[in-house]
């Protein structure tokens, strides 16, 4: 009972105190003239942006399977759609463990468009954005096996195809096996300002395969451009970029 | 120089927490496809309860299924047989097995001869090779027990589709 006393009384303190802020709230509201800001003029072309992607390079030092190295154009409209290029080449050569050799290498391209959700901030030179691409690549890749000798029968097998209900072996050397692949990228990233007119920034991609082309004896493995080849696959880029030095 | 650290950190941080999960991403492959494909048969007699022929899943009592070149067994004495699942051959183009359907009398049999062809076909580095087998044509086959057969699927698979309908004589 006194509990409930004592919520009242606090509930009744609260409303008082907020009833008699209010008007006071009102009272110092005094009427302003409406300013009208200038409005800034945000020119439509605003400067190209060159941009080397190191993430790939890095990542195969630092022992992946695969090597990919890129740069991009991008343009600057309005401080807030970027149409951008971006060229690569892609490249694996890997042993497996059990003995598959597959090698490839490619050039790729992506094409789409960046849009800052910065764009209305007065420092221009950071950028939030997101964008879309679209990717496609055309290559040609090498699988093979190389057999083992059986000792016993004096023939050669290739353990990774043997028929364990009949026996015997399929052998598996196919080279120049070609494939077209396009893929759809949502991409989300930072682009900060460094030194003068130099930048760097991370992007993270999303690609989604759309179409493909492929051998009918198999799947590619490395697509470049898109990574593993599945249905979808995530990427990351982190970019050095240069504005060059006209408008 | 002070902001520059102060920019690049975020970027970093977010780059190697993002970078590790995708690492941790790839290296898990589905190798679930993977697995020795084969073609599913299933047994049918013909219905003609309301004076029509019709269609209708059957089971064979007994069955052996023998492979002719090596003379082993794919299916052993196996009772109330309602589908089989026949490997082919990887390294020929022809595939012949025969039905047995009799424990005391081997010679109520029935020779099956399935013509194909095999393509080994690349998966991925990770889970390796398939070989994809495709049948040429309708098999040739005796009739003793079997009266036809039926392709309603000519490539083999791992998940149990359908390939051929085998049509056992009526009892009568």
């Amino acid at each position: 009972m006194l509990s409930e006393q004592k919520i009242y009384a606090f509930s009744l303190c609260l409303l008082i105190s907020l009833l008699s802020v209010l008007p006071l709230k009102a009272q110092n509201a005094k009427p302003k003239a409406k300013k009208e800001e200038p409005k800034e003029i945000v020119p439509l072309f605003n400067g190209v942006f060159i941009g080397a992607d190191l993430y790939g390079p890095g990542a195969s030092l630092l022992g992946s399977d695969f090597l990919s190295s890129e740069v991009s154009v991008e343009v600057d409209l309005k401080h807030r759609f970027f149409p951008v290029l971006e060229v690569g080449y892609g490249t694996t050569d890997t042993w497996d463990v059990k003995g598959i050799h597959y090698k490839s290498n490619a050039p790729y391209f992506r094409i789409g468009m960046n849009y800052n959700t910065m764009y209305k901030k007065k420092d221009k030179s950071n950028m939030l954005y997101v964008g879309l691409r679209y990717g496609i690549t055309s290559f040609t890749y090498d699988v093979s096996s190389p057999g083992v000798t059986d000792p016993m029968w004096d023939g050669i097998t290739n353990p990774l195809i043997e028929d364990w209900i009949w026996g015997g072996t399929l052998p598996y050397d196919y080279k120049g096996q070609k494939a077209t692949v396009h893929w759809f990228e949502i991409v989300a990233g930072v682009r900060v300002h460094v030194y003068k007119d130099f930048y760097m920034g991370w992007a993270l991609r999303m690609k989604y395969r759309r179409k493909n082309d492929i051998s009918e004896y198999g799947n590619p493995w490395y697509v470049p451009g898109f990574g593993k080849f599945d249905s979808s696959s995530t990427g990351i880029t982190y970019s050095l970029i240069y504005k060059l030095p006209f408008k | 120089m002070k902001s520059l650290i102060k920019s690049l950190l975020p970027v970093l941080f977010v780059s190697s927490v993002v970078g590790a999960l995708m690492v941790s991403c790839a290296e898990e492959s589905d190798c679930s496809t993977a697995g020795r494909p084969m073609l599913r048969g299933i047994f049918y007699g013909i219905s003609n309860e309301s004076g029509m022929d019709r269609a209708v899943k059957d089971t064979v009592d007994w069955l052996t299924v023998r492979f002719f070149e090596t003379d082993s067994v794919t299916i052993n004495a196996q009772e109330n047989v309602e589908y089989v699942d026949l490997p082919l051959r990887y390294t020929a183009d022809s595939t012949v097995m025969v039905f047995q359907y009799n424990k005391d009398d081997l010679t109520q049999a029935d020779t099956i001869i399935f013509r194909h062809e095999n393509t080994p076909f690349f998966i991925s580095v990770d889970c390796g090779y398939e070989v994809k087998q495709k049948l040429t044509g309708t098999p040739t086959y005796t009739r003793h027990y079997l009266d036809s057969i039926n392709v309603r699927n000519q490539e083999t698979n791992v998940i149990g589709t359908e390939n051929l309908r085998f049509f056992l004589m009526s009892a009568d």
